[in-house]
């Protein structure tokens, strides 16, 4: 699905429960089986006292919400910068947003931030896509 | 053989890697972060962040990350789309390497091309501390 826009589009936010199944499964799929992620010890005994989502993860919701928007064109001339800001810890329900910051020259630019359910940023950073 | 994380140093190039990523890989990295994966699989496409994921592991299977990493940051250009099954041959080098404050921070560049050409280009941001072991990310 490739789609192009006359206008920058909305990005729609995209809210998803992370919980310890989702990361489980997202470790073996992305091949990161750290175990600060699943219910290790070593999980257990870091700063956080339990085990905190793939950043990858979260940051993934980003990435559904662009697709959701762009489609496939995501993938051909889009970009991300972000910062890791806290660490997600499981389970949490996360939302992701993006704020449209700038159009020019058929390129779109938001402001993208993910979120815990008190509005505390877990990353934040802007993304990028061409919709015309 | 797999290099040494505390050993590197700005300017380091790691071995390059080639993979591919099949359908099936594609469909079970969507299901894992929840995403409909119709739109990618219908257009024969890698998500471009399960491409960045997957790049992400080749890279600490050549170098290992120690416990006590956490990614802190990711800048990404996603030039082109990946077709599934395509080879895909990846390249990285250490851009910066710097320790202040008990913090190490490495940042890491890399490109992931497909026939020679690039389909992908960005930094990867880790950080550990250097007084204490706290878990990776």
């Amino acid at each position: 699905m490739a789609v192009s826009f006359d206008e920058p589009p909305v990005v729609l936010p995209v809210t998803r429960l992370i919980d310890q199944a989702r990361v489980d499964h997202y470790a073996v799929a992305a091949r990161d089986m750290n175990p600060i992620h699943r219910n290790t010890p070593e999980a257990l005994e870091s700063q956080f006292g339990q085990p905190v989502a793939h950043g990858m993860l979260v940051l993934a919701l980003i990435s559904e919400a662009m697709t959701n928007a762009f489609g496939t064109r995501w993938a051909n001339g889009g970009s991300l910068q972000v910062r890791f800001r806290a660490p997600a810890l499981v389970p949490m329900t996360v939302t992701a947003r993006a704020t449209l910051r700038s159009a020019h020259e058929g390129i779109a630019t938001y402001d993208v931030v993910c979120e815990d359910p008190r509005g505390d940023v877990l990353l934040s950073g802007r993304a990028s896509a061409p919709f015309a | 053989m797999t290099i040494d994380f505390h050993a590197v140093s700005a300017g380091d190039v790691l071995p390059a890697f080639t993979m591919t990523i099949s359908a099936d890989e594609v469909r079970d990295y969507l299901r894992s972060t929840g995403e409909d994966p119709e739109v990618w699989l219908g257009a024969g496409v890698v998500p471009p962040l399960g491409a960045l994921a997957l790049t992400l592991a080749a890279l600490t299977e050549e170098m290992p990350l120690p416990a006590g990493v956490i990614h802190s940051g990711q800048e990404v250009d996603f030039v082109q789309s990946i077709p599934i099954d395509a080879e895909i041959s990846g390249f990285a080098v250490i851009d910066r390497r710097s320790e202040r404050a008990g913090v190490l921070m490495t940042q890491l560049g890399f490109e992931l091309q497909v026939d020679e050409a690039t389909a992908a280009r960005g930094k990867i941001t880790i950080v550990m501390p250097t007084a204490a072991t706290v878990g990776a990310d």
